[in-house]
């Protein structure tokens, strides 16, 4: 991931998190349309249950993953040379409050 | 027939305008070309600029933006323009005078791709006793970059060379860049790749297809940048 995903490695990266995630929906639509969500703990029980949460857990990371390079995409296409980069940082520390935050929600169902 | 023509003339004029013109419809017959017409608009203003040279559409020097869209005017039969024809200079680069523009930055991305056969290590001379033989399948791999004249109309009508004029190589380049990356005589296949392994060089293009709309010979540089990048892909996992 050298050079926050630029170039081929970004290329690859969006691909690769696309067709993740295009299995990854209608997948998680089927396997949560088998459960009832009449309680927040049953929500929980649901999507903590077997390997989903793990699955759920990569397809939230590669969402991120595909924002990035396709956010900066747009910003480096219409965004004006001099601020690219103040756009690019904004961007960046945007998606890691999204990750942190991603992962205290985590770690928070999994303790509770 | 009527014409509306971009005019600008740095030395003289603050701002571009346009100007009209009108062509008596008996000086066009139906096969007379959009060249031919200019040719004759210039007898009425010997002051209107533009460039060509073999009329035959090989040379690639008269590339226009016809109708708003980019053209080769020597190959464009008047016939078939809508009226007004709005002619201005192609997009994207600095203007020099009324419909000629200057395409340094155009040419620079085809000087970095090295469009030329590197069959040897560097240091190293052609033996010049042996031919560099290609079968006729690898020969078949050429076709559809080495007929670019250059014009420049794809590169000019893709927005992200607008966007990006200095760092990304267009559509032509790209297009001249495949070339020699997939020609079986070239040994520097790898260290081609990897120049263009770029976010700016290569992966601005984001597949919009007006390179392949505007090219007058047909070529598709859309089809060899997307090529580019699965050959980018081979090389790095292989």
């Amino acid at each position: 991931m050298s050079g926050l995903l630029t170039g081929l490695k970004a290329h690859l990266w969006q691909r690769i998190s696309a067709i993740y995630l295009l299995l990854y929906f209608p997948l998680a639509a089927w396997y949560l349309n088998q459960h009832s969500f009449a309680t927040l703990q049953a929500f929980k029980q649901a999507v903590l249950a077997g390997e989903f949460w793990m699955i759920t857990l990569l397809a939230l990371l590669l969402i991120l993953v595909h924002a990035w390079v396709g956010m900066r995409d747009i910003l480096i296409d219409y965004l004006p040379r001099k601020i690219v980069l103040v756009g690019l940082s904004v961007l960046g520390l945007g998606l890691m409050l999204v990750l942190l935050n991603l992962l205290y929600l985590t770690l928070s169902l999994i303790q509770n | 027939m009527r014409f509306s023509i971009y005019r600008y003339n740095p030395e003289t004029d603050e701002q571009p305008y346009y100007q009209d013109y009108e062509l008596d419809d008996a000086l066009i017959g139906n096969e007379m070309m959009l060249l031919g017409a200019l040719e004759k608009l210039r007898e009425q203003d010997p002051g209107l600029t533009f460039r060509s040279s073999c009329g035959e559409g090989v040379c690639g020097s008269d590339g226009m933006n016809v109708n708003g869209e980019n053209k080769l005017s020597c190959i464009t039969k008047v016939s078939e323009l809508t009226q007004p024809v709005v002619i201005r200079p192609m997009p994207g680069l600095p203007v020099i005078r009324d419909l000629v523009i200057d395409m340094t930055l155009f040419y620079e991305h085809y000087h970095t791709v090295e469009p030329y056969l590197k069959p040897t290590p560097a240091g190293v001379s052609i033996d010049l006793d042996h031919e560099l033989l290609q079968s006729p399948e690898d020969r078949a791999k050429l076709d559809g970059s080495y007929e670019c004249i250059l014009c420049g109309c794809c590169s000019t009508s893709c927005p992200s060379f607008w966007w990006n004029p200095d760092k990304f190589h267009g559509p032509a380049a790209l297009l001249a860049a495949r070339r020699f990356v997939v020609d079986s005589r070239d040994i520097t296949t790898r260290e081609r790749l990897e120049s263009l392994d770029d976010p700016y060089k290569t992966f601005r293009c984001r597949n919009i297809q007006n390179c392949t709309a505007s090219c007058p010979k047909g070529l598709k540089p859309s089809q060899a940048i997307q090529q580019l990048k699965s050959l980018m892909l081979e090389k790095q996992v292989d």
